[in-house]
């Protein structure tokens, strides 16, 4: 999705990081690009793409984080993205389906970083991290231990 | 005592940046070919590095965010991309010379070739990474890394008229027989190599790695000022050694063993022997700086979890990129190559990535909504703007003058 939805204001969710009543975000400034982390403060992706649910009334509403390189994409443009999406579709394991999609009812804050409560079976999200642990750090000896 | 060994994370980021392989030889060098006349870059770098990194170090502690991950948030995709590469390219063919270095390093005690040492330097970089505590890693090759403190002395028993060396300093002139594009370049050479980007990645990554909060700002800002100028004066006596005994003597620096000379010839067997040491410790600290550098920026611009204070397996592509950075620069080295050609090389990209690190940086220090209090000052302010100039300046420049003096020559 393009970044039309740049000034799409986004009502204020309720978050701890302390905001005036009423002022808005901008999906550009303080959604997009933005670090997401899970419950435990560990990171867990950027918000590489937003859904946007058009309301004929009223402004758009953000309904869900996009994430990954497929999301990614086709906002790099050009030589990059086609490569980028080459890369991806050679990596993906399932059907291609689409980006990995965060519901935005889970988000439970924005400020600094986008803070959400991460589902159990977040399928998608950490595609990448799964293979690579599968297949190449897990069988490393000593991949279970922190070195602190 | 404790506050002093916290210190060691500036330590050994300012080794990285000042006296890694590619500034031991280039400091020398320079010391050899143009005497006392390029000091001066040194301490507009020193000031440099100090103005970002307690930028970055304090949005670390602050806002909790490492560096890259402000590349991407306030540049966007596409820039921070020609970034995440320019930088990716800088950090990469300087960890292939920090190998090189190490090797080179072993070879000077050992006499074995360095060549068939770079597999086992590699395989050791990546064990510590997997398996040291970060602190260890830190105190470890940053305070051994000071036995190059050697030189300091070895200035000293040299025991140069201070005046006149004063006088060569605050009255910089180009030798005769160098051209002035030769000797900018080698300024901009000293300046990016001073501010090079992958010192920023690993200061805001290494206190986040250290869980640096708010009311360790303090503990930021000493590790800043003790840490960097500490660096550059090390790297100021490894020039000033050059420039008493090299250039007088006409000796130009193409290897290692040449910038350890003043050493041995000032101070014998034991001086040497220190020197040596604290090159081995410098160089391996620079190699483990630059490798977790490649992890730290990729796991940022693309929201990775990533870190080597948790165990490997909850952070696989982070440190599934750095085993790739090791095993590319492993490979790079074993070519054949020369290691101090390849960081002098690697100055091109850098001049794509300095401006597009440190905008970020300036920019979001001077949020409120993510540095509430402890946002810039006026003073902070003045200072970063100043040199976000001077590091255009030197990225514009950088490869007009490399490609007219030939790099150098």
């Amino acid at each position: 999705m393009p970044d039309e939805e740049a000034d799409a204001r986004e009502e204020t969710r309720t978050g701890p990081e302390a905001r005036w009543a009423g002022r808005a975000y901008s999906a550009r400034f303080h959604l997009l690009d933005r670090q997401v982390v899970d419950g435990d403060d560990r990171p867990v992706c950027k918000v590489d793409d937003l859904e946007l649910e058009l309301d004929p009334d009223g402004p758009p509403r953000v309904t869900a984080v996009f994430v990954g390189p497929a999301a990614l994409a086709p906002r790099l443009g050009g030589k990059t993205a086609r490569w980028l999406a080459a890369v991806q579709r050679r990596l993906s394991v399932g059907e291609g389906e689409g980006p990995a999609r965060l519901d935005f009812g889970r988000v439970t804050g924005i400020g600094a970083v986008v803070r959400v409560d991460l589902p159990e079976e977040n399928v998608g999200v950490h595609a990448l991290e799964d293979w690579t642990r599968e297949n190449v750090i897990g069988r490393l000896p000593g991949a279970d231990h922190a070195s602190g | 005592m404790k506050r002093l060994l916290a210190v060691t994370l500036g330590i050994l980021t300012a080794i990285g940046g000042f006296v890694d392989i590619g500034d031991l030889v280039a400091a020398s060098l320079v010391g050899a070919r143009f005497g006392f006349s390029l000091v001066w870059v040194l301490l507009v770098g020193v000031v440099g590095i100090c103005v970002y990194a307690e930028m970055a170090g304090r949005v670390a502690a602050v806002a909790g965010r490492p560096t890259f991950d402000l590349v991407r948030e306030r540049l966007g995709p596409r820039t921070a991309l020609a970034n995440l590469v320019g930088s990716l390219l800088v950090t990469g063919l300087t960890l292939a010379a920090e190998l090189a270095g190490v090797a080179l390093a072993i070879e000077l005690i050992s006499s074995v070739a360095h060549l068939l040492w770079v597999p086992l330097v590699g395989f050791a970089v990546w064990l510590v990474i997997w398996r040291t505590r970060f602190e260890t890693m830190e105190r470890v090759f940053g305070l051994a890394g000071l036995a190059l403190v050697v030189f300091v002395v070895a200035v000293y028993r040299l025991d140069p008229a201070w005046g006149s060396v004063l006088e060569r300093v605050t009255h910089p002139e180009v030798p005769g027989g160098e051209g002035l594009p030769t000797y900018f370049y080698y300024a901009i050479a000293l300046f990016a190599s001073a501010m090079t980007p992958y010192e920023v990645f690993f200061f805001s990554s290494g206190g986040i790695e250290e869980k640096w909060k708010r009311k360790d700002l303090i503990t930021a800002r000493i590790n800043v000022f003790l840490g960097f100028p500490l660096g550059g004066f090390l790297a100021l006596s490894i020039m000033a050694a050059a420039a008493l005994l090299l250039h007088p003597a006409g000796i130009a620096v193409e290897h290692l063993s040449q910038v350890v000379l003043p050493v041995g010839y000032a101070l014998g067997k034991l001086g040497l022997g220190l020197v040596l040491i604290g090159v081995f410790a410098a160089t391996f600290g620079a190699a483990l700086e630059t490798a977790l550098s490649s992890g730290y920026t990729v796991a940022q611009y693309f929201g990775w979890t990533w870190g080597k204070t948790a165990a490997p397996r909850t952070a696989s592509r982070f440190h599934a990129v750095v085993i790739v950075a090791l095993l590319a620069g492993m490979t790079l080295v074993l070519t054949g190559v020369d290691p101090v050609m390849v960081t002098e090389y690697s100055l091109v990209f850098a001049a794509v990535a300095l401006p597009l690190t440190y905008l970020p940086i300036l920019v979001v220090a001077n949020d409120p909504e993510y540095m509430g209090e402890a946002r810039n000052g006026r003073f902070a302010n003045l200072m970063g703007g100043l040199y976000l100039v001077v590091v255009l300046m030197a990225a514009v420049a950088a490869i007009p003058l490399m490609i007219a003096t030939k790099a150098g020559l």
